[in-house]
């Protein structure tokens, strides 16, 4: 995973020569010790390949060096950077690149313009330290970057940032494609909705599966971390917030100026912000765009996990629960009809879940303690109870929000509606629930879920 | 009623290509035009139906020598001409990796010539009933969707290509095609000095200036050819030959 | 809008790509012919063995051919004045309307008209496409306004053919194409 391009040392003229050490996100080259200037020569390679945007949705991603973002690329201020571009002839089309941290007309895009099965070359001072973007910049620019054409480079200050015990590299991208989130197979950039800038996804390090599950950042309690973070674009700004931490410094736009205590930083479309904190208890962060529907309906969804003791004094837990009665509501009853259990089989309801309900309430059901309620070994699901049944399509058609309590731990979210199940993938989708991880219920007939979606009140009612 | 005209003027050739004759008219380019220049006069021509195959080319080889691949100037093609020869293809497959040059002679010996940018494009803007397609979304993103894929070898293969409105095949979804002033236009490595540049010369300033902003397919065929050199050689470009009309 | 005496000036701006890969390429790569000064059929191969400075211009063309036009005429001086005199050939790009009587009127306008260096090569279309092409020049003519969009690029070629160097007719100072030339020039 991690390319080590290797340490090449020679003199050339008066600077010493070196090869640049790159990563592939979200993975970091270590901090350079040197402390005078040297000659850095950088290969990037352009790659049009075929990789996932989100389970099951293959998109033909354009890279630098076969990953969205591209290569992460580390030089320090005042070093000459010497940059190759290699196009390769299994390629369709001509690329460049623009880095932001090259003064000079077009960033370098003139330089670099290559055809496939060509490499190019230029050689640029890296003047000003700081996070910085680069991009293609080939026609039709917009759609080379929607394709993924973006990635880091950081001109390391002379005195650099104090020492961190993990660097992670995160680049979000919004991605455009003429089917809506979550439809499988290979699906084709669309122009229209580019241009309309209405992202079918938008995600972090190119798929909606790059940060979750294994994928997951790392660290210990009392770790510090520090996040280069990007913004390839290209229609789309990030509001950058970690779920349940609070940035103890903030490198604004990925510059010298700082500010402390950050709950969400604003990183603009081709900018950047790098954002430092200390892991003080135990838990798994949510890296998310608080634009909150790009993060739960379109993939704009990451975790950092941080392992180790929990810090009581920090973060308590759940310390107590009790009845609540507010304005003495009386609680409707609804009675279902029995049903004959006969399940469909037509759809495919773990492929359904992978595609729709995985990114919340994870892969195996496990839900994320605090913030999305666990579905396996879940009490609220463990033996569907008749009121219930008609309960658990509402939630899925017309979405939750406000309290729900689950194991003894009091959930206070919003899960948001579900589109695009007809009733026979319902049914699968809630029978593969209610019969996986030890769940065991009578699994829904279509006609149950049929009749339960007629009952309810039209979709448009907001407080749904 | 055109497509049976285009019938009507296929002629038969070696490898059952042929080639038709494609009627005058007029025609607005993504590039080139003067500001307040709605289109130009394109003269009546004659196309090959299909890109030139495998077969044809080694036919070229074997009367001309010098235009073999170790007898030929490096100044004329480069390392990688005919290089993809090598891969399996069936001969009716286009030949590519072929430098403009060597596209040129190989025109210059049947007797013809390579189409002009201008004449290309007004074939290919056509798809299988319209002469011009090049504002219809769907043609416009099915064109993309090639663009959009790498290649990928024993991808080659014309059968199946849709014949257009003109009996013209494959101009789109196989290969990327020479053509006679590929260098005329200014689509700069740089594409984006709006303002700065010519209006309907630089990409960037094509994007206001052309006549068909969202056609996506057309800047892209307009970048590719600004990034080649006449001796380029691309294991996706090819070619086929005009000449005038009968 | 558009600004034609402006566009010639501004294409020197993307002139860096195309004319990076200008140096070592053969002008006599592929065999082009024209017409000289005197109406003789002439070729490239004319001045092989010799170091001469290449460039072209069109002679309706207001924009940046008169700049062109006067940057060679001091690189000319400078040539001359380091001890190393060159043969300058202009291409026009506009061969149907560059008669040897237009020609004659723009020599005559640059003073060009006692300065035997100077040779002024009109060929067809085709000729000028092929030689654009072998230098990576990119030009464009309008076939309905007659409007040609151009490079702006003055190329030093060696005895051989090859360009050794090459510089925008515009912007960049001489010294550097200068320097580039050996001295004392080979003359025969």
């Amino acid at each position: 995973m991690v390319v080590l391009l290797g340490l090449v040392v020679s003199v050339v003229g008066a600077l010493p020569a070196e090869k640049a050490v790159m990563t592939q996100p979200p993975l970091v080259p270590p901090a350079i010790t040197r402390t005078t200037p040297a000659k850095v020569t950088v290969e990037l390679e352009v790659v049009e390949k075929v990789m996932q945007l989100a389970d099951g949705v293959d998109y033909v991603f354009w890279t630098f060096g076969g990953t969205v973002p591209g290569s992460f690329i580390r030089v320090r201020e005042g070093d000459t950077v010497e940059l190759w571009l290699e196009n390769s002839p299994h390629n369709k089309l001509p690329h460049n690149i623009d880095l932001h941290a090259v003064t000079g007309p077009g960033g370098g895009a003139a330089s670099t313009f290559t055809a496939p099965g060509h490499k190019t070359r230029f050689t640029f001072k890296a003047l000003n330290p700081g996070l910085y973007i680069y991009h293609c910049a080939t026609a039709p620019v917009g759609m080379h970057v929607a394709n993924g054409m973006y990635g880091l480079i950081y001109v390391q200050p002379k005195v650099p940032l104090p020492k961190v015990d993990h660097e992670y590299y995160v680049v979000q991208g919004d991605f455009y494609t003429d089917a809506d989130f979550g439809v499988r197979g290979l699906q084709p950039f669309s122009m229209k909705r580019a241009i309309d800038e209405r992202p079918s996804y938008v995600v972090f390090n190119g798929s909606a599966l790059s940060l979750v599950g294994d994928r997951a950042l790392k660290a210990k309690v009392g770790e510090k971390v520090r996040l280069f973070v990007g913004n390839g674009g290209p229609n789309l700004v990030s509001s950058f917030h970690v779920i349940g931490e609070i940035f103890d410094r903030v490198y604004l736009e990925g510059g010298q100026k700082t500010q402390e205590h950050v709950q969400t930083t604003l990183i603009p479309a081709g900018g950047s912000a790098i954002v430092e904190f200390k892991l003080e208890t135990d838990g798994t962060f949510i890296l998310v765009d608080h634009s909150l529907f790009r993060a739960f309906n379109k993939g704009a969804l990451g975790m950092l996990k941080a392992e180790g003791a929990g810090n009581k004094e920090v973060y308590s837990g759940r310390e107590m629960e009790d009845v609540y009665l507010g304005d003495e509501s009386v609680a409707s009853s609804v009675k279902a009809t029995p049903v004959a259990p006969t399940a469909p089989v037509a759809a495919d309801g773990k492929a359904l879940y992978a595609a729709n309900c995985a990114m919340c309430h994870q892969p195996e059901g496990q839900g994320l303690p605090g913030v999305f309620p666990p579905l396996a070994k879940s009490d609220y699901l463990a033996g569907i109870t008749s009121s219930r049944r008609a309960e658990i399509v509402e939630f899925i058609l017309r979405g939750k929000a406000g309290k729900l309590t689950v194991n003894g731990v009091e959930y206070n979210g919003v899960m948001t509606p579900v589109a695009g199940l007809d009733d026979v993938k319902l049914a699968a989708v809630i029978n593969f629930v209610a019969t996986s991880w030890g769940n065991k219920s009578a699994p829904y007939s279509t006609a149950e879920v049929k009749r339960y979606r007629e009952a309810l009140p039209p979709a448009s009612a907001p407080e749904h | 009623m055109l497509s049976v005209l285009a019938a009507a003027v296929l002629a038969a050739s070696p490898d059952g290509g042929g080639a038709v004759t494609l009627p005058a008219g007029r025609f607005a380019p993504l590039f080139g035009l003067d500001e307040g220049q709605k289109d130009f006069a394109v003269a009546a021509f004659r196309l090959d139906v299909r890109p030139v195959s495998r077969a044809e080319f080694a036919a070229f080889l074997e009367a001309s020598p010098a235009w073999r691949p170790d007898s030929v100037s490096r100044q004329l093609a480069e390392e990688r001409y005919l290089a993809s020869s090598k891969d399996a293809h069936s001969p009716r497959a286009p030949v590519v990796d072929v430098s403009y040059f060597a596209a040129k002679a190989y025109c210059a010996w049947r007797g013809q010539r390579l189409p002009t940018t201008l004449e290309w494009e007004y074939a290919a803007a056509a798809d299988e009933v319209t002469r011009d397609a090049s504002g219809d979304p769907a043609f416009v993103q099915r064109i993309l969707d090639w663009y959009s894929r790498p290649s990928r070898p024993g991808e080659l293969d014309l059968e199946g290509s849709p014949r257009n409105v003109y009996g013209v095949e494959a101009l789109h979804g196989l290969v990327w095609e020479w053509t006679s002033d590929f260098n005329a236009v200014f689509v700069t490595a740089d594409n984006r000095q709006d303002g700065e540049q010519p209006a309907g010369t630089m990409c960037g300033a094509g994007a206001t200036g052309s006549a068909r902003r969202e056609d996506y397919a057309a800047f892209m065929r307009y970048a590719l050819r600004s990034s080649l050199s006449a001796r380029s050689t691309l294991p996706t470009l090819g070619f086929r030959c005009a000449g005038a009309a009968r | 809008m558009r600004r034609p005496l402006a566009l010639a000036v501004v294409l020197a701006a993307g002139l860096a790509a195309a004319g990076d890969g200008a140096a070592g390429r053969s002008v006599l790569a592929v065999e082009t012919a024209w017409r000289g000064e005197d109406g003789a059929r002439v070729s490239l191969s004319k001045w092989k063995g010799r170091w001469y400075v290449l460039s072209f211009v069109y002679t309706s063309c207001a924009g940046s051919c008169p700049l062109t036009t006067k940057k060679l005429l001091r690189l000319d001086a400078a040539l001359q004045k380091a001890g190393k005199p060159l043969p300058t050939v202009i291409v026009s790009l506009d061969p149907a309307h560059d008669t040897p009587a237009e020609v004659a009127k723009y020599r005559e306008r640059y003073g060009l008209t006692g300065a035997p260096r100077f040779s002024v090569l009109v060929g067809d279309d085709e000729q000028v496409r092929s030689l654009s092409l072998l230098l990576d020049f990119r030009y464009t003519r309008n076939p309905e306004s007659g409007v040609i969009l151009h490079d702006n690029v003055v190329y030093l070629v060696a005895p051989d053919g090859t360009v050794r160097t090459h510089m925008s007719s515009l912007a960049e100072p001489l010294a550097d194409f200068v320097d580039a030339v050996p001295a004392p020039a080979p003359r025969r």
